[in-house]
């Protein structure tokens, strides 16, 4: 399904305004996006110090722990409806996708590196 | 990786700006995917890097439309409690706007990038993930895909709806 011309021409169009408006964001406003990214780029170094420390299989196993416990709560607790609505109210509401985002993540590195999991952060 | 974040961070800003109307939530989200990204994504291959990356932008994106509704549908029941025997309007109607648009502010909209901008404001979510990703930051239909958590076709849907809707809007504004 491609666009019509006259609808590329539109898209054109608002890239570059929408382009523009970007390259003339404010200064005090491109400033906090720089801080932004160097406190990010500043956790990774960190956390990576840290990591240096752990005995290597420390994470996996870790990791391993947890999923387990999640499997043996979910199978066995006498959860009700009530209660299961309450969760799924709190799941919706929940601060981020965190777990999602991770279940990929660690998909991707069992998937990819499954020798070297313990060593990425 | 930070000349990665360099070239994405204000077009990622952008986009949640237009999703939540608020600079600061928009930057927040930002933080907080740059933190999220480099957490997780930082080996990965560049040309993997940015539909990862602004696949945890609208996931947090759509993280704060969630809680919005839950805060709002808090607010409207606290305000329906609170005024029940006064008065029997819409609780709805009498929030304030997220975005914070007056009518003199609509009024004033004039020149076709602030338009367009609003217009992109008033876009249904995904149509405006859709446009956003494909018209702006120039993803591939998969990358969108990949993006967004949903299908190629579900892409191109969007997609299409948000420029149609936006030219439609915009048709008082551009030449």
């Amino acid at each position: 399904m491609s666009l019509p011309s006259e609808d590329r021409d539109f898209e054109k169009h608002a890239k570059r305004l929408l382009d523009d408006s970007t390259d003339n964001l404010p200064a005090a406003l491109q400033s906090r996006l720089t801080q932004a990214r160097h406190r990010a780029l500043e956790q990774k170094s960190k956390t990576s110090r840290w990591r240096a420390w752990l005995p290597q299989p420390v994470p996996g196993l870790a990791l391993a722990g947890g999923l387990a416990l999640a499997l043996v709560f979910t199978l066995y607790s006498p959860t009700q409806s009530e209660n299961r609505l309450d969760d799924l109210d709190l799941l919706a509401t929940t601060d981020q996708l965190e777990l999602y985002e991770d279940l990929e993540f660690y998909a991707w590195l069992a998937e990819e590196h499954p020798a070297e999991s313990y060593e990425t952060g | 990786m930070d000349e990665f974040l360099q070239t994405v961070e204000r077009r990622a800003y952008q986009m949640a700006r237009f999703a939540t109307g608020n600079p600061e939530d928009a930057l927040d989200i930002v933080q907080d995917a740059m933190m999220a990204f480099v957490k997780r994504y930082a080996d990965k291959p560049a040309e993997e890097r940015r539909p990862l990356f602004f696949r945890i932008v609208q996931n947090r994106i759509r993280d704060w439309h969630r809680k919005q509704n839950v805060r709002n549908r808090w607010t409207a029941w606290w305000i329906g409690s609170y005024q029940d025997d006064e008065d029997d309007s819409d609780p709805i109607a009498r929030l304030v706007d997220p975005k914070g648009r007056s009518p003199e502010k609509e009024l004033s909209i004039r020149d076709s990038g602030t338009a367009l901008q609003s217009a992109i404001e008033r876009l249904p979510l995904r149509q405006q993930q859709a446009f956003l990703l494909r018209s702006f930051e120039e993803l591939s239909v998969a990358e969108t895909a990949r993006a967004m958590g949903c299908a190629e076709g579900s892409v191109k849907t969007h997609h299409s709806r948000a420029v149609r809707s936006l030219r439609e809007k915009l048709k008082d504004h551009w030449p």
